[in-house]
């Protein structure tokens, strides 16, 4: 190889290292905006707000946490005069009706009992059935649409609720918290990364004034928001909660987070199950980016969506797969064309993480203490184990290779230092494929007892990296559509 | 927050919300501190890698 192509081949492989760290330079720079939160949000144009609320409850088979979740919605501080709940029965075939009909009388015009005889079109058929009928009575002024296990606190709707006296803001969503009573390791990492994905960026994305999407479980609209696009909610895609966000603000009106209103949800405690749910969000966001192609990055009077901040955050996360392995290649190929080369650019890389790391997880655990209480160790272990030996390596060369081994009175051998320095280059990828073992082993009876160290070794953040890549996959093998519902046991603790 | 605020507020008179929202602006300044004390965290770390390097 001559000099130009070595250089070009170096250079090359710098830049799939440098696509690496775009999206850990987003991440910080959206926590950078946290702060920012402190003196623009919108709770100064808020003002005391209780407009006529329809609530509406999609439930499939939900006879097991409808009860506890109604009986909470008829403790919520709001005029009792001023709430209407509607279940909308997706043709259960468990004790769902028998639960609605129970509390319709027990709540005589506050619980509605609406049955759909044809079910299991999906959770959007569900709820445009609600909203048909909501809209057909004048007396709804906002319409609230929440999941059927989810708790509301009893503050939380009118914090809602506040910022639609603001005719600018179409839409309202609240903090989801994982409200397990007895969480497991999978429902203890989904806590802490809702406190990343919502409590953290959402915030962020108020001060960007480009929200990514309303929470399914607790999102707050506006009589005119509703009836500006168009009186019902997408069926055509699986992320149904972000085409209503983007399609109230490529309309022109704010979709706000309040953080103070908080909601408690039962997360899936397996692998699996988690797994399933994923995909079905992470395919979702691939119909969104498709679908809305003609937003990215133009900018606009009506909304900010097309903000170049905004789109390199979608895109980070969008594409963090794509980055990770990219990265690890580049450092792979850095490492044959220029051994010396690869190992500052790894350091490079891993210290960039590093920081990333350290400054996140310590904003991450001072946002929520209640979460940072349930999922301290989760939130230490978030990028894996695996991950925290590859950032020791780069901070402190030698340590693996030299150090390590001395205390043992060993010393690696050349072959081994190759393999060792490979497994550190190429980690990105190898945890990725070791989230698919995770996901395998927990199916696997005799060797379930794995998956627990398995996960916090890998960690959460290339587990949903892996379902990431997998939606993908399964986009462009164009496999069906199916709305999985997520089981749910009704153990939240209210 | 104490529970006399959280009972005040459940009355739902207008002054009672605007109590309460000016109660979560002030939770909200809380992440200025929370952006130094992170920031000053991610610091120290960097100097004490400085000194055990």
């Amino acid at each position: 190889m001559n000099d130009t192509w070595h250089a070009a081949v170096v250079a090359l492989c710098v830049v799939l290292v440098g696509l690496g760290v775009v999206p850990v330079l987003a991440g910080v720079y959206q926590y950078l905006l946290v702060p920012v939160h402190a003196l623009r949000n919108h709770l100064s144009r808020s003002r005391p707000y209780l407009p006529h609320v329809v609530i509406v409850v999609p439930a499939w088979n939900e006879g097991a946490v409808l009860g506890a979740s109604l009986d909470r919605l008829m403790q919520l501080e709001y005029p009792p005069d001023r709430l209407r709940v509607y279940v909308v029965d997706d043709a259960s075939t468990d004790e769902t009706p028998d639960v609605v009909l129970a509390k319709a009388a027990q709540y005589p015009g506050r619980v509605v009992h609406l049955r759909r005889e044809q079910g299991g079109q999906g959770k959007a058929h569900t709820l445009n059935h609600g909203i048909q009928v909501a809209l057909a009575d004048d007396w709804m002024q906002a319409l609230l649409i929440m999941d059927a296990d989810v708790i509301y606190r009893p503050d939380s709707l009118r914090r809602m609720t506040r910022h639609l006296a603001d005719e600018r803001v179409g839409a309202v969503t609240a903090f989801i918290r994982e409200g397990s009573g007895r969480p497991g390791a999978v429902a203890r990492f989904i806590g802490y990364e809702y406190v990343t994905a919502q409590a953290a960026a959402r915030r962020a994305q108020n001060v960007m004034g480009a929200m990514a999407c309303l929470a399914g479980g607790a999102q707050l609209h506006s009589r005119a928001n509703l009836e500006a696009v168009g009186g019902r909610i997408d069926t055509s895609t699986l992320a149904e909660d972000t085409f209503t966000t983007f399609l109230t603000q490529l309309d022109g009106r704010r979709v706000v987070f309040d953080g103070s209103a908080v909601v408690l949800a039962e997360e899936p405690d397996s692998v699996r199950a988690l797994w399933k749910q994923r995909v079905r969000w992470a395919r979702g966001n691939v119909h969104i980016t498709r679908r809305f192609r003609r937003v990215w990055f133009r900018r606009s009077r009506e909304h900010r969506l097309g903000s170049v901040e905004f789109g390199v955050i979608w895109f980070s996360i969008y594409l963090l797969p794509v980055a990770m392995t990219l990265a690890a290649v580049g450092l792979v190929g850095l490492y044959f064309a220029d051994a010396v080369a690869a190992t500052d650019v790894f350091r490079s890389l891993w210290w960039v993480a590093v920081i990333a790391y350290v400054f996140i997880t310590t904003m991450t655990l001072l946002i929520d203490p209640d979460s940072a209480r349930r999922s301290w160790l989760e939130g230490l272990t978030f990028p894996g184990l695996g991950a925290l030996v590859v950032m020791i390596a780069a901070w402190f060369p030698g340590f693996w290779e030299t150090t390590v081994p001395g205390w043992f009175g060993l010393t690696l051998s050349h072959t081994g230092l190759v393999l060792w320095t490979l497994l550190l280059y190429t980690w990105t990828v190898l945890a990725m494929g070791l989230a698919w073992v995770v996901k395998t082993v927990e199916g696997v009876p005799a060797v379930r007892w794995l998956t627990k160290p398995l996960l916090y070794v890998v960690g959460f953040g290339p587990v949903l990296c892996a379902i990431t890549l997998d939606a993908y996959v399964k986009e462009w093998q164009g496999a069906s559509q199916v709305w999985d519902k997520t089981v749910k046991t009704g153990k939240v603790m209210g | 927050m104490s529970t006399d605020d959280e009972r005040r507020w459940a009355t739902l008179t207008a002054d009672a919300l605007e109590d309460e929202t000016r109660h979560n602006a002030r939770g909200e300044r809380r992440l200025l501190l929370l952006g130094l004390v992170a920031a000053a965290v991610t610091v120290v770390m960097l100097l004490l890698h400085g000194v055990v390097q």
